[in-house]
């Protein structure tokens, strides 16, 4: 089966870099496949699982808080990602995952993940009442709405987290 | 009081050998920061390198939509601007150069009738405005050592926010680059609207040419072209604020080790210029006395 490269990249780290046979992902149009030879596309991810199948029929399962995608079909393009012993072909499909936040399911601690979200929803309530009972001149108000908006993106980060897990552990 | 003053000497060469050994320290703990700074620029390229791809495949798909949101603008009402410096001070001109840069442009802009909002990131940057009554809109800081993406993620929010509410028509940055170890320049970027990667990447880079002129190839947009154009923008822009926040991370501890290490020197210089001066009053103080017990035995024998 033809194989592609796969990287998933965030500015932190390289999460993944592959072979694999296909990644299914989600794009504000809908539900996207990719395998060997796509079509040249750049694309957004919006925030979910990305899922990687790899030959031996393993299925990683990527959290992404959000990214982008780019496929790209030339001779050698994903040289670099086939490792010693996996026969890259002569044309290759390199997919590119740009997310700021992802994990891997496997990295995630659910234990961990049930705290955080009991943490944030605790800090959301907080700032939310605290920004209510601020007038429109308050000086801090802005730090306020900006605290508030950092507690509800990582509350909703923690959410999915907890979501993916789930999902992963019950198929 | 020739022994007092020894003694003095002895006091003052006991607290340079201390502050020596201080400054050294600062120095080596500098010079490990350097390497793990350096470690997180590396890991940020290919994100980064990748962001800027992605946006010049997506403004050649769209080039009107791309118009709008790369390049200069053509009236300028209110510009903000973000300044990074360090938490921390001991760094040499880290801080003041580009305080002082910022000065100039602040300068520059309100001579050009631009009113100016300014966000400070890094402890020095926001005490030094507020001594001058410059107004800070927000202040970041404690993370000037070691940026995380969801620090670089805070500052693109308030950056992003005003812009696309059509508060500020620019968004300028001055940070300082982390060109090579050798090498670190302050330099003043326009972050919003986006500067057309591809118009850079000409000058600084000249093998990622024939690559840009090969992919002529039909390409699909999801979504279309514009929409995601519009998607990226705050994207990229965050992906240049965490770039600047390495790279001026890097740069504070490239130049906290070299303040600290010719602080180093200069204390070993002082110690020896200081040890130098002891001796010699010490020296003094023995001439002194036996000149005194000699006169004083001379004296008794003439009697």
């Amino acid at each position: 089966m033809a194989m592609i490269g796969v990287e998933v990249v965030t500015p932190e780290r390289n999460l993944f870099t592959g072979a694999a046979v296909s990644l299914v992902t989600k794009t504000s149009e809908g539900d996207l496949t990719v395998m060997a030879e796509h079509a040249e596309l750049i694309g957004d991810v919006i925030p979910g699982v990305t899922k990687i199948e790899f030959a031996s029929g393993e299925i990683m399962d990527v959290v992404v808080h959000g990214g982008f995608l780019q496929v790209h079909t030339e001779e050698g393009a994903a040289d670099d990602l086939f490792r010693d012993g996996e026969e890259a072909p002569a044309r290759s499909t390199r997919v590119t995952l740009l997310a700021g936040v992802a994990e891997l399911t496997t990295d995630i601690d659910l234990a961990q993940v049930d705290v955080e979200i009991a943490e944030f929803e605790v800090a959301v309530d907080k700032f939310a009442a605290l920004l209510s009972g601020k007038g429109p001149e308050d000086p801090t108000l802005k730090e306020s709405e900006f605290e508030l908006e950092q507690a509800r993106t990582a509350l909703d980060r923690a959410r999915l987290r907890k979501l993916a897990v789930s999902a992963k552990s019950a198929s | 009081m020739a022994g007092g003053q020894e003694r003095e000497l002895r006091r003052r060469i006991k607290s340079v050998e201390s502050t020596k050994k201080i400054t050294k320290a600062m120095e080596l703990i500098a010079a490990s920061q350097i390497a793990k700074a350096k470690g997180r620029i590396e890991s940020n390229k290919p994100y980064h390198g990748g962001m800027r791809r992605i946006i010049v495949k997506a403004a050649q798909g769209d080039s009107r939509a791309a118009a709008r949101l790369l390049g200069k603008p053509e009236k300028v009402e209110t510009a903000l601007v973000i300044v990074v410096v360090g938490d921390r001070g001991l760094s040499g001109a880290y801080n003041s150069s580009v305080l002082r840069a910022t000065e100039r442009l602040i300068a520059d802009l309100k001579q050009a009738g631009t009113s100016v909002r300014l966000v400070v990131v890094g402890k020095k940057g926001a005490s030094y405005f507020r001594f001058r009554g410059q107004a800070v809109e927000l202040g970041f800081e404690g993370f000037s050592d070691k940026p995380a993406f969801s620090d670089a993620l805070g500052v693109a929010a308030a950056a992003a926010g005003p812009f696309v509410s059509g508060e500020v028509e620019q968004v300028l940055m001055v940070s300082t680059r982390f060109i090579s170890s050798a090498t670190q320049r302050v330099d003043t970027v326009q972050l919003l609207p986006l500067v057309d990667p591809s118009a850079s990447q000409v000058s600084d880079d000249e093998d990622s040419k024939p690559e840009a002129k090969a992919l002529t190839g039909y390409t699909e947009f999801e979504p279309e072209a514009g929409t995601l154009l519009a998607e990226l923008a705050p994207k990229a822009l965050e992906s240049e604020l965490f770039t600047a926040l390495l790279e001026a991370s890097a740069s504070f501890h490239t130049a906290q080790q070299r303040a600290m290490a010719a602080a180093t020197e200069n204390a070993s210089d002082l110690a020896v210029t200081l040890t130098r001066v002891m001796n010699r009053a010490r020296q003094d103080s023995i001439t002194t006395e036996i000149m005194e017990i000699v006169g004083g035995a001379e004296a008794l024998r003439q009697d």
